[in-house]
C-alpha cells in the first residue's frame, strides 16, 4: 500500500536533511507523480537534483515549481543553477536577475550571477558588481571572493591585496582569505606606501609576516625590522616565521648586511648544511659588488670550504662559477657553467652560457655558433611558433608598425646606442612601439623616461614580469610587422616572445654580438666589417642584413669634457689603456698586449673597470702580465670613477687604446674615439672580435685594425713613437666621430627603415609566392 | 643539509681536470719531462697555462723564473722572480678572513659540543664531518705555521 503524500514528502525532507541526497530525491519525485502540485516537493527535488550535479533532470521540476510560485526567490536561484549548469549563460542571468526582482538583497542570487561572470571573464563587470555586494555584507568570504576574483581577473593585484587585507583586519582570520591575499602579494613586486599601511592593520602573525615581506620589497628595512622583531616577540620558537625564510628573505631583497648574520646563526646550529653555506656565500658575492670589496677574499675562503666538502655538486659548480664571474674571469667560470649543463641542459644557465662564450678567446667560431644553434633547437621546441599572420594587410608599401624589445631602453649602453635613433624615425613610414622588460618601479630612470617622451605613453609597454603567452598577445595585438629584439642572451631577455613568434618579421639588432641560436628570428643587424659575407653567414641562424653605414649611433653625453692632451707629451713613455669590461681581458689578450708593452719600452698600461676593486683581481692581472715579462709597476690599475664626466676625463690617462681580442669594446671604443684616442684591434673571425674595426672604418682609422698579431704589434709601436699623430688626432678624431655615422641618428634611421622596407617587400613577395605555388597545387 | 656524501677532498676526476683544480706538484713531472726533452718552451707554456688557473702560487713563479733561466730569457727571468717575491711578500701577510675563522670556529663549537644532535657518533673514524672539520684546521694550522 503507498504512503500518503505528507508521509512521503516528510521522509524525503528528512532523508534531504541527514544528507541522503539521492533517495531524498527519489522520494520527491515519487510523490510529484502522486501529487504533481505538491508544496515545495518540485523545488526540492530540484534542489537535491542540483547538488547531485543532475541539473538536466532538474530543470522540469524547477519549471514546474516555478509556475506554482512566480514570486519565489530561491526557486528561480536553483533555475539559474540548472542553466548555468548547462552553460546556458543568458537564461541563468535572467533567472537569477528575476529572483533579485522578488528580493533585491538576496546575496544567493547575487552570488550566482557574480559566478555567471567569472564563467564568462567579464572581470570589469566583476568588478562594479562585487562592490556593493561586498559592502552590503562586508563579512561575507564568498563576496570578497568575487571582488578578489575579479582585481585578479584585471592584473591590478595590489587592490585585490588592499581588499584582503582590509578583510582580515575586520574580520576572524580565514585561512582562504590569507591564501588569496598571498596570491596577489606575489604579483605586486613594489607595494605602495599607502598599501604597507594597510598591511600593518591586521592583528594575526600571519598578516605580520606578509607584511614584513612587503616591507622588504619596498626597500623599506626599518619598517620591515619593526615588523620582523614583533613577530619573533609573538613567535620565539620560529614556528611561523623560519629563520631561514629571515635570512633568504634579507638576501631577496638585496639587504646582505642584515642578512648575514642570520645566515651564520643557521650555521652554527648545523655547520654541515651546505646549502646554507651556499646561501652565505652568494651573499658575500652579492655584498662584495655592492662595493665592499673586501668581502670577496671571504666568499673565496668560504667556497673553498665548499668545494672541499661538496666540489662535485651542481650547486658547488654553481657557487665556482659566481666566484670566477664576479672575479672577472670567465675563462674560469666556463667549465663550471659546461659541468652544469652537462647533467643539467635546461638549467637557467643555458642562456648566459651561450653569452659568455663570446668572451672565451680559445673558442673556435664554429663551436659557439653550434653551442647557440642547439641551445635554439631545444628551446624553440617548448614554444609554438606557426602562427602565419593571415590577417595582417600584405601592402608592400604601406607604413610599419616596428617594435623594439629590450630591458635596456635606459641607462645602458643599449641605450646610448639608441637613444638618437627611434625619435629620427621618420612617422610616416614607421610608426614606432617600444616594449621595455625594465622594471617599471626602479628601471624608469632618465634615459627610459627620454625614450618614453620620444613615443609616447600609448605606444610604449612595460612588459617585464608578463608571461610568454601575455607578452607575444600584446605584440600581436600592436600589430607589430616588425619586432627588433635587442638583447639576445643578455640579462632580462625576452627570446621566449621570439621563440613563440610574436611578429611577422623579428630581428635581431645591437644587445648581442652573435646569432641568437633561433630560427623564428629572421635577420640580424651587421655590416660588412664586423660580418664579412662568406663564413658569418654559415655560422648565424639568421640571415645577415648588412647595413652599408654600419649598425651603431652613439649618444654623446651633453658634458663631454674637452680631450686632454696626450700624456705622453709630459710623461715621456707611453700608455696603452683599456676601460672595458674585465670579462673581455682574457689571457690571450694579456699575452699580446704584454708583447706590446715589451716592444715599446718604458710604456705603461692603464686598466679601467668596477672588479679591479677586488684586491684578488688586481694581483691576479699582475701576474697575468708578469708571467709575460712585465713588472707590476707598469700597471696601473684603477677603479670605477664617480660619473660620466670623470670617465671622460681619464681618457686623459692614456695614448692609445687597447681592444680586447675576442670580444671587442663597443660602448668603450666609441667613448675613446670621442675623446680622440685612437684604438688597436686585431680583428678575428666573429661579430664581438670585428665589432671595433667597424667602428674604427667609420671615423677612418682602418689600418688600426691589424691584420695580424705581428701588424698589431708594429702599429702599436710605431704609433707610440710618434706623440705628434696621437697629438692631432686628440684634435680631429672628436670632430670626425661627430661628423661620422656614429653621430648621426636621422641617416642611421633612414637606413633602419629602408632596411626595415627590405625585409617587409621580401615577406609579402614570399607570401604572394607562396601562395600562388599553394593555389596552383590546389588546381 | 650536506650536498654530497663522498668525503671531502675525494673530487671525481671530471672536477678536478677543471685546470685550476690540478696540484703543481702534480704537474711537475710532466713539465720535467719536457725540460729533459730538451723542450724548455713547451714547459714553459704549460706551466703559464697553470697559472692562468692559478695566478697567485709563489712557487709556480719560482718554476716559471727557473724555466726562463734555462731557457736563457734573463728579462723573463727577473720579472717572474720578482713576481714570486711579491707573492711571497703577499702571502706572509696573509690572515685569513674573518669568514673563514668564524665558520672554523662554529664548526669547532658544534663538533666539541656533545649535546648537539648533529654531530652524532663524531669520534668514529670515518665520520664526514670530523674529517672536514680535521681538513681544515690542518690546512689552516700548517699554513699559519709556514708564515711564522
Amino acid at each position: 500500500m503507498s504512503k500518503a503524500p505528507h508521509t512521503l514528502f516528510e521522509v524525503a525532507r528528512k532523508m534531504h536533511q541527514t544528507g541522503q541526497t539521492e533517495a531524498a530525491a527519489l522520494h520527491y519525485a515519487d510523490l510529484l507523480q502522486v501529487e504533481p502540485d505538491y508544496p515545495h516537493a518540485g523545488y526540492l527535488c530540484a534542489v537535491a537534483l542540483v547538488s547531485l550535479n543532475r541539473a538536466d533532470e532538474a530543470l522540469p521540476y524547477i519549471q514546474a515549481h516555478l509556475k506554482q510560485r512566480m514570486d519565489h526567490a530561491p526557486g528561480w536561484i536553483t533555475l539559474g543553477g540548472c542553466y548555468a549548469h548547462q552553460d546556458k549563460i543568458p537564461e541563468a542571468a535572467a533567472a537569477y536577475q528575476e529572483a533579485l526582482r522578488f528580493e533585491p538583497k538576496n546575496f544567493d542570487a547575487a552570488l550566482g550571477l557574480g559566478q555567471l561572470l567569472i564563467k564568462q571573464e567579464s572581470w570589469k563587470a566583476l568588478s562594479q558588481f562585487a562592490d556593493p555586494i561586498l559592502q552590503l555584507n562586508p563579512s561575507s568570504l564568498p563576496a570578497l571572493g568575487l571582488k578578489v576574483r575579479a582585481l585578479t581577473g584585471l592584473e591590478d593585484h595590489k587592490s585585490g591585496l588592499a581588499a584582503c587585507v582590509d578583510f582580515l583586519a575586520r574580520n576572524e582570520f580565514s585561512e582562504e582569505c590569507y591564501k588569496w591575499a598571498q596570491q596577489c602579494f606575489h604579483q605586486v613586486p613594489h607595494p605602495s606606501e599607502a598599501l604597507l599601511e594597510q598591511m600593518k592593520a591586521p592583528e594575526h602573525i600571519e598578516c605580520w609576516i606578509l607584511h614584513y615581506d612587503a616591507c622588504l620589497r619596498a626597500k623599506r628595512l626599518e619598517a620591515a625590522l619593526e615588523t620582523l622583531n614583533r613577530i619573533r616577540e609573538a613567535d620565539p620558537d620560529y614556528r611561523h616565521l623560519s629563520l631561514a625564510f629571515i635570512a633568504d628573505s634579507l638576501q631577496n631583497a638585496e639587504f646582505y648586511a642584515e642578512a648575514e648574520p642570520h645566515h651564520w646563526e643557521l650555521l652554527a646550529k648545523n655547520p654541515q648544511d651546505d646549502q646554507r653555506l651556499i646561501r652565505l656565500i652568494q651573499n658575500t658575492l652579492a655584498f662584495a659588488k655592492c662595493g665592499h670589496s673586501e668581502k670577496y677574499a671571504d666568499a673565496r675562503e668560504l667556497a673553498t670550504i665548499l668545494f672541499a666538502r661538496a666540489g662535485d655538486s651542481i650547486e658547488c659548480c654553481a657557487v665556482m662559477n659566481d666566484l670566477y664571474m664576479h672575479a672577472s674571469r670567465p675563462e674560469l667560470a666556463l667549465p663550471y657553467q659546461e659541468r652544469i649543463l652537462a647533467e643539467q641542459p635546461e638549467h637557467p644557465l643555458a642562456s648566459p652560457y651561450l653569452f659568455v662564450l663570446n668572451y672565451d678567446e680559445r673558442r673556435p667560431a664554429d663551436e659557439i655558433f653550434q653551442a647557440h644553434r642547439d641551445w635554439g633547437r631545444r628551446y624553440q621546441a617548448k614554444f609554438d611558433a606557426s602562427h602565419h599572420f593571415e590577417a595582417r594587410e600584405r601592402n608592400p608599401q604601406r607604413k610599419l608598425r616596428v617594435g623594439y624589445l629590450s630591458p635596456d631602453l635606459g641607462q645602458h649602453p643599449v641605450g646610448f646606442f639608441a637613444i638618437d635613433i627611434f625619435k629620427a624615425h621618420d612617422p610616416n613610414t614607421v610608426e614606432v612601439f617600444l616594449y621595455s622588460n625594465r622594471h617599471e618601479e626602479t628601471g624608469d630612470d632618465k634615459l627610459s623616461q627620454a625614450f618614453r617622451a620620444q613615443v609616447g605613453d600609448d605606444h610604449w609597454r612595460w612588459t617585464r614580469g608578463l608571461s610568454t603567452e601575455k607578452l607575444r598577445d600584446l605584440i600581436r595585438d600592436d600589430a607589430i610587422d616588425i619586432l627588433i629584439d635587442m638583447a639576445g642572451h643578455t640579462g632580462h631577455n625576452r627570446l621566449d616572445a621570439l621563440a613563440c613568434r610574436s611578429a611577422p618579421i623579428q630581428v635581431s639588432w645591437l644587445g648581442y654580438p652573435n646569432t641568437t641560436g633561433l630560427e623564428t628570428v629572421d635577420y640580424r643587424l651587421s655590416d660588412a666589417i664586423t660580418e664579412p659575407k662568406g663564413a658569418a653567414d654559415t655560422r648565424s641562424t639568421e640571415t645577415i642584413y648588412r647595413m652599408p653605414n654600419g649598425f651603431h649611433v652613439f649618444n654623446l653625453p651633453a658634458e663631454l669634457p674637452e680631450p686632454a692632451e696626450p700624456p705622453c707629451l709630459k710623461r715621456g713613455y707611453v700608455t696603452f689603456g683599456s676601460y672595458n669590461n674585465m670579462n673581455k681581458l682574457g689571457s690571450k689578450s694579456v699575452e699580446l698586449w704584454a708583447k706590446l708593452l715589451k716592444r715599446v719600452p718604458n710604456s705603461r698600461i692603464v686598466l679601467k673597470h668596477k672588479t679591479l676593486a677586488f684586491v684578488d683581481n688586481q694581483e691576479t692581472l699582475r701576474s697575468l702580465f708578469a708571467m709575460h715579462g712585465i713588472q707590476a709597476h707598469r700597471l696601473i690599475l684603477k677603479t670605477t670613477t664617480p660619473g660620466m664626466v670623470e670617465h671622460y676625463h681619464s681618457y686623459g690617462e692614456m695614448d692609445i687604446a687597447l681592444d680586447p681580442i675576442a670580444y671587442n669594446g663597443t660602448t668603450t671604443s666609441c667613448d675613446a674615439l670621442a675623446m680622440g684616442v685612437p684604438i688597436l684591434t686585431l680583428p678575428g673571425q666573429t661579430h664581438a672580435s670585428r665589432v671595433t674595426a667597424s667602428l674604427l672604418h667609420r671615423v677612418g682609422l682602418d689600418r688600426w685594425a691589424a691584420q695580424s698579431e705581428e701588424a698589431f704589434l708594429q702599429i702599436g709601436s710605431l704609433a707610440a713613437q710618434n706623440p705628434t699623430m696621437l697629438q692631432q688626432l686628440r684634435q680631429e678624431l672628436p670632430h670626425r666621430f661627430r661628423q661620422s655615422p656614429l653621430g648621426d641618428g636621422p641617416a642611421m634611421a633612414r637606413d633602419l627603415e629602408h632596411a626595415y622596407r627590405d625585409m617587409w617587400q621580401t615577406f609579402c613577395y614570399e607570401n604572394a609566392s607562396a601562395k600562388a605555388a599553394s593555389t596552383t597545387e590546389n588546381d | 643539509m650536506p650536498l654530497s656524501d663522498s668525503p671531502p677532498k675525494d673530487c671525481t676526476a671530471a672536477t678536478r681536470r677543471l685546470h685550476q683544480h690540478i696540484l703543481l706538484q702534480e704537474l711537475r713531472p710532466a713539465l720535467d719531462g719536457m725540460v729533459n726533452d730538451g723542450d724548455t718552451r713547451q714547459a714553459i707554456e704549460r706551466l703559464k697555462a697553470w697559472i692562468i688557473g692559478n695566478p697567485l702560487d709563489e712557487d709556480a713563479f719560482i718554476l716559471l723564473g727557473e724555466l726562463y733561466e734555462q731557457a736563457g730569457e734573463t728579462n723573463a727571468t727577473v720579472v717572474t722572480l720578482q713576481r714570486a717575491l711579491q707573492l711571497k711578500e703577499l702571502s706572509a701577510s696573509y690572515q685569513p678572513s674573518p669568514s673563514l675563522l668564524r665558520f672554523q670556529e662554529i664548526e669547532s663549537a658544534a663538533v666539541n659540543d656533545p649535546t648537539n644532535p648533529l654531530f652524532p657518533g663524531f669520534d668514529i673514524q670515518t665520520n664526514r664531518e670530523g674529517d672536514t672539520r680535521g681538513a681544515f684546521l690542518k690546512q689552516h694550522a700548517e699554513r699559519k705555521a709556514a708564515h711564522e
